[in-house]
Formats: C-alpha cells, structure tokens, sequence
C-alpha cells in the first residue's frame, strides 16, 4: 500500500493548481456575478490537456490515469465551481462515454476538436422535466428510425454546457415497449435543425456553468449516430454516471478545500475579545473537523479513482465517494462561513459563493439519497 | 538550424535570501514552493519552441549548468515543448561566476554543434547580474543580441529582431549565428501540456562534465567577499477615515504631498 502521488501525479497536481491560480480564481467571482462562461480559461485548457483528461493521445487527448483526472477536477473546484462543472461535465459525462463506446468513426469525428479545445464543449442530456432520479421509467424523448436517419422528439432540463457545446449525448427512448433495454444514447450535434436551447437556468449557484431546457423537435441525425448499444442507454447512463460521481466527488473536496484554507485564513487575521479567532476553541473544532473530513473525502476520491482505473468494479464505491464528499463538502463550507461570521454572508467573501457552488453536489449526478439507494442495494444485495 | 535555451534553476519569486553567520546564502520559500525555472527563461523556452514551430528549427535543445536538482528544471522545459535536454554538472563547476558559466555554457553549445541561435533569459532572479548571455556570445565570438522583444525574421542566413529599450524599439539584423537574450515582452509563456508531463518524466537527461566538454579553470574570478540581506522595511498603517470618498482622497494626496511621494 502506498499513499504517496506518484512524481507524474505531483507535477499534474502543480501544474494544474498554478494554472487555476492564475487563470481561473481570480476570475471566480466575476464569472458568478455575470454569467459569462470564463472562456478566456477554458481556451488555454485545451493545449494543456484539461479538455480531454481521459481520452487517448491518438485523438489528441492527455490519457492520464483516473487519478490524476480527479486531481484536476478537484483544483479547478478549488479555484472556481462553475468551470469546474462545466469542464468535469465535458470530459466525464459527455467524452467518456464516446471514449468507451463510441466507433472509431464517431471518435475521429469528435474527439480531435473537443478534446484539444478547438472546438467548444460538449455535454450529456440524461435529465427531463418529468425523469431525474427515475430514468428508466420516465424519459419521454423519443428516436424513432425513418430510412437512415432517427427523428427526434422531446423535452431535456438541466442540460450542463448546452449553450457552450458543439455535441451532446441525448438519452432518448428507442423501444416504445419500455422496460431495462428501451433506450439508447444518441450523438446530435448542437446546430442539428430542430434543436432549440432555452435561456440559461437563473440558479442558487454555480452561475458561470450554464444549465438549459432543451427542446427537440423532429431532430433528424443519421442512423450511425447513436453512441455504442442500440437498447443500452441505460446500462451505459450507469457506467457513466459512475465515473461521473468520483468526478462530483473531486469537485466536492475543491470546493471545500477553498472554503477551509479561507476560514484558516481569516481566522489568524479577526481578532475578538483581544485575541485571534483562530485560539478559540470553538472555531478551532471547526477547523480541526473540516481539515479531517476534507481528507477522509479526498482519500474516498482517489480511492474510487485507484478501483477505476484498474478496471475492477466501483459502483458502490463511487455512489460511498460521491455520497461522503458532497455532504463533507457542504459541511465544511457550511462552517467557513460561520468562522467568517457576518462577512461569510457577503457576497465580498468568497466562501458565500463556495456554499451556493456546493449545494448542488449533494444533487446533481444522482442526489444523496439516490446514493444511499445504490450502496444500500450492493450491501443487502437486493 | 538547431535552437539552445540557456535556463537557469532559481528559488520561486517568493523565496526569501538569508544570509548564514559564516556568509553563505539560502533561499528559502515561506509556503515551501520549490526551486523553479528561473522566470524570466519562460519567455526564452517559449521563444525557442516558437521557433521550430514559426521557423522550421529542427531541435530545440534547453542546458542548464547546474547542481543534480537542475534537472526539474530541463524537466519543465522538455515539458513546455523543448525537444531535447541537457545538465551540465560537474563539481569543478560549483561556485562559478558569471564569466566561468558563459565558459561551460558556450563550450557545451559548440558541442551541441550546428547551433544557430542561443536563447537567454533576461537575467536570473537571484545572481541578477544580467551578464551570462553577452558573455556567453563573447566566448562563442557570436553576435549578441539584447532585450530582444519579438524576432520577426529568419531565413537566408541573417535573422531580424526588435529589440525593446528605455527609449523605443528597435529593428535590427545580424548574421547567424547569434545570442539572444529576451525581454517579458516578447510572448506569453505556454503552460507545461500534460502530454509533455508525461515525456518529460520519462525522459533521461545526459549529464555532460568538465572531461565531456574540455573545460577547465572554470572557477571563479569575481569574489563576493561581503553579502548581506537589505534590512527589513519598517513601516504601519494608517487608515484614512472621511465622510465621503472625495474628503478620503483629499486627505490621502495631502498626505502623499506632505510625504513627497508625488
Ligand atoms: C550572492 C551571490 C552573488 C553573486 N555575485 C556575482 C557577481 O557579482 N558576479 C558574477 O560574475 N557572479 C556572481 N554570482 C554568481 C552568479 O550568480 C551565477 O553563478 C552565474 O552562473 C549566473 O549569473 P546570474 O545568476 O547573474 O545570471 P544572469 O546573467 O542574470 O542570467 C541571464 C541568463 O543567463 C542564463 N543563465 C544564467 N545562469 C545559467 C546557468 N547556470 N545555466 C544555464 N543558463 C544560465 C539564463 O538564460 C539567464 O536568464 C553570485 C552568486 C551569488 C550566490
Ligand atoms: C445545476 C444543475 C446541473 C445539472 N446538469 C445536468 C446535466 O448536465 N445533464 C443531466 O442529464 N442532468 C443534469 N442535472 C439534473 C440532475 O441530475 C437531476 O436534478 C438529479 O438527478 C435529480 O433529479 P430530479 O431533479 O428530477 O429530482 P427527482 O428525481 O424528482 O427527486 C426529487 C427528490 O426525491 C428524491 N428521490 C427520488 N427518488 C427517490 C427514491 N427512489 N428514494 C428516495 N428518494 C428519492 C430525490 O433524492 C430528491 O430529494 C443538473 C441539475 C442541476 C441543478
């Protein structure tokens, strides 16, 4: 057992933390308060290795180990919880998928620009307005084969990226009959004619990533689009997910990381009843918690990553990962507030927006209780 | 046409000096950072590496004279996109002026061979001197080109620069080969890519010595006999208080006035 990075991981981790220190830290704040996708980062991600973390070389992405991908997702948290989603949803949700299933048609066409930045971003549609947590039973978008195309019909929500990528991964249903083997994952192009995308969601946080509604009406794509099985979107929406929820589990412990070393911060420098903050016991406690906390999290990360990248099963593990860090991260950010008393509720502070950012991480990719359902379901094996 | 980066190993921009009791100097950073490519070679990489990717040179090859922890060094270099890297190391080099590593420098460049443009840095963060780059065209017998803020042209044997200076800029051309040393303004540095990362830590870098290279007498010929860190700056805080920004800022330019700051 060894629980050291190894010297390639180290120097991803540094190269990747100086990166978000410069480039998209400072500009967390203003991509919060306006909305605008930090694209100026986003476009020197591409030449790093940042925007296609897990995909071959030949495809012109960076191949590094699944832990080293988590590494990224957690700095780029650590600096900026929009472009963290956003770039984790681009490479987990939406590539790794077309890495795993995709033909090699589909990869060349795709991959060479998504995962250097040439291109824009790309995303994965799973969610609808009536279908979140119940996938199987409720999505209503349909494909249905005319000649060689599918035609295309229905209603996505909460689509991360949609109006900042060339390419999302729709899940639609393909066998009107329903049932386990109903749907398939389908590749359409953003500018697909029939494609419309909704104004961006007005959310609680996380305001720099752009989450639609997107609506599909007679969408015609050729029949060679769809993404791996034919009946098998579930099976793959799982694997993905799974992947998906050691990723939400990185950006999780980033977030948290920030918020922490910011209370640390701040509670050498606020000084009451003469002394620094930080030699009540108080608010040591919270510290103390949150520093043990944060590295249990981020141990669980690396872990699920490690049973990933060596290609054993991990469902449970990352459903355990995804489960702990979230609701680590929202303590830990909930406390980086208290220590901050009334400036952590000003928008001047930054840990008011690491709370808001967090919040999600509990929901999105499967909520908390959706996690519980799954590790429940291995352990009592039902 | 082959392309040499001259790179140095420094502390990080954070690092403090401190200066032992028997003389000796450490840098040591607060928060722990490690020893970095000396920043000011970040603009001399890129420029390298822009040209084999502008201008067609074949290889760009980086050298750092310097202690085994070099190496981390070339590593960011190899990892920035250099094609090639080399430590020159050698116990007899320890406590080299600047004239003894312009010795090794251009010795290891004629060795290299074929090499039509040498690339420095403006100056290294901590020695500071500014020197090794002219005189490293000196030991070659090249021309040196300064503060050197873009290169415009290469071709036909000749090479044509903009060099930026207090006053203004200016064009000039000179016959290859030559030394260059580069200003901030000439490019904005690429991050290490991760698939360079990767190469780069794989990579083993040849060590040339003093027997490789057919220096000797590399030494010393400057002795810094007294060094000493500048005494902390004492100074408070005065917070200036107003009923509105405008009174603020009056205070603050009378105080400036007063102060003779402006
Ligand atoms: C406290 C102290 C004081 C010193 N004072 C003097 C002094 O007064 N005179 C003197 O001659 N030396 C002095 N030295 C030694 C000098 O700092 C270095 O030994 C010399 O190798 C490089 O000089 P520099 O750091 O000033 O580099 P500069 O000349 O400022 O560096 C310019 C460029 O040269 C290249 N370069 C510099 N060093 C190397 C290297 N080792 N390998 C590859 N490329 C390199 C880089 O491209 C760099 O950007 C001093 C050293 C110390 C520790
Ligand atoms: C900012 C943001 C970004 C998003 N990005 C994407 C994206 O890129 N792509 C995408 O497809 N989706 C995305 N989503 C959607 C997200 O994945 C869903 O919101 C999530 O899966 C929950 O689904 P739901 O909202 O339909 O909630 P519901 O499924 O309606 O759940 C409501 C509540 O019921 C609970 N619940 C449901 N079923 C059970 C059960 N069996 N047992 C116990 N409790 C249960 C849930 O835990 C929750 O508390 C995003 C959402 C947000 C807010």
């Amino acid at each position: 057992m060894d629980f050291q990075l190894s010297e390639e991981q180290r120097e991803f981790r540094h190269v990747v933390h100086e990166f978000v220190a410069k480039e998209v830290k400072p500009m967390a704040r203003h991509t919060d308060e306006t909305g605008e996708f930090n694209w100026t980062a986003v476009h020197k991600m591409g030449p790093l290795g940042l925007l296609g973390l897990e995909v071959p070389e030949a495809y012109g992405g960076a191949a590094v180990d699944a832990i080293s991908a988590a590494i990224a997702i957690e700095e780029l948290a650590w600096g900026c919880g929009s472009t963290a989603l956003a770039v984790s949803a681009h490479n987990g949700l939406a590539l790794g998928p077309i890495v795993r299933y995709g033909t090699e048609a589909q990869k060349q066409a795709w991959l060479p620009n998504l995962a250097t930045g040439k291109g824009k971003l790309a995303c994965l549609s799973l969610t609808e307005p009536g279908a979140g947590s119940d996938l199987q039973g409720g999505v209503r978008t349909t494909a249905v084969k005319e000649g060689d195309s599918w035609i295309i019909d229905g209603s996505k929500m909460w689509m991360t990226n949609a109006s900042i990528a060339d390419l999302m991964v729709v899940l639609c249903r393909t066998d009107p009959a329903g049932g386990s083997r109903s749907l398939s994952h389908i590749l359409v192009p953003t500018n697909a004619p029939g494609v419309s995308v909704a104004p961006a969601e007005k959310k609680m946080g996380l305001n720099g990533s752009p989450t639609h509604a997107v609506s599909f009406e007679e969408v015609r794509v050729p029949l060679a689009n769809v993404l791996g099985t034919e009946g098998r979107g579930l099976q793959q929406t799982l694997a993905t997910l799974d992947s998906g929820r050691v990723s939400i589990g990185a950006l999780a412990v980033g977030l948290a990381q920030a918020a922490y070393e910011a209370a640390v911060k701040y509670a050498h420098e606020r000084q009451t009843f003469g002394q620094p903050i930080a030699h009540h016991q108080a608010v040591q406690w919270m510290l103390a918690d949150a520093a043990t906390e944060i590295q249990a999290a981020r141990l669980m990360v690396y872990w699920a990553a490690w049973l990933k990248g060596e290609g054993r099963p991990y469902t449970k593990e990352a459903a355990m990962t995804k489960l702990f860090a979230t609701e680590v991260s929202e303590r830990v950010c909930r406390n980086a507030i208290q220590v901050h008393g009334g400036y952590g509720y000003s928008r001047e502070f930054e840990v008011e927006r690491i709370y808001r950012d967090t919040r999600l991480m509990t929901i999105g990719e499967g909520t908390s209780e959706i996690q519980r359902l799954v590790i429940a379901r291995h352990i009592l094996n039902l | 046409m082959k392309v040499v980066v001259c790179t140095k190993q420094t502390p990080s921009t954070t690092a403090d000096l401190t200066v032992r009791p028997d003389g000796s100097v450490s840098w040591d950073d607060p928060g722990g950072k490690p020893n970095v490519v000396n920043p000011w070679d970040e603009y001399s990489i890129e420029e390298g590496i822009r040209l084999k990717e502008n201008h067609g040179a074949s290889d760009v090859i980086a050298l750092t004279m310097g202690g085994d922890e070099s190496q981390e060094a070339l590593k960011t270099a190899l990892a920035m996109g250099c094609t090639e890297a080399i430590l020159l190391s050698d116990a007899a080099f320890a406590g080299a002026d600047t004239l003894g590593t312009a010795k090794v420098l251009a010795a290891a460049i004629n060795k290299v061979g074929d090499v039509q443009i040498a690339i420095f840095g403006k100056s290294a963060i901590d020695g500071d001197t500014g020197q090794t780059a002219v005189q490293t065209a000196r030991k070659l017998g090249w021309t040196p080109l300064t503060f050197v803020s873009a290169i415009t042209a290469v071709g036909n044997g000749q090479i044509t620069v903009e060099r930026l200076l207090d006053d203004g800029k200016e064009t000039v051309t000179a016959p290859l080969p030559v030394v260059i040393s580069t200003v901030k303004e000439i490019n904005e540095p690429r991050y290490p890519s991760f698939m360079g990362i990767r190469k780069a830590s794989r990579a083993t870098i040849p060590v040339w010595g003093a027997g490789d290279l057919g220096v000797d007498g590399v030494g010393s010929k400057v002795d810094w006999s007294k060094v000493y860190a500048l005494p902390a700056r004492e100074g408070s805080v005065e917070i200036i208080d107003g009923d509105s920004v405008q009174q603020k800022a009056a205070k603050l330019v009378a105080k400036l006035f007063e102060e003779k700051v402006i």
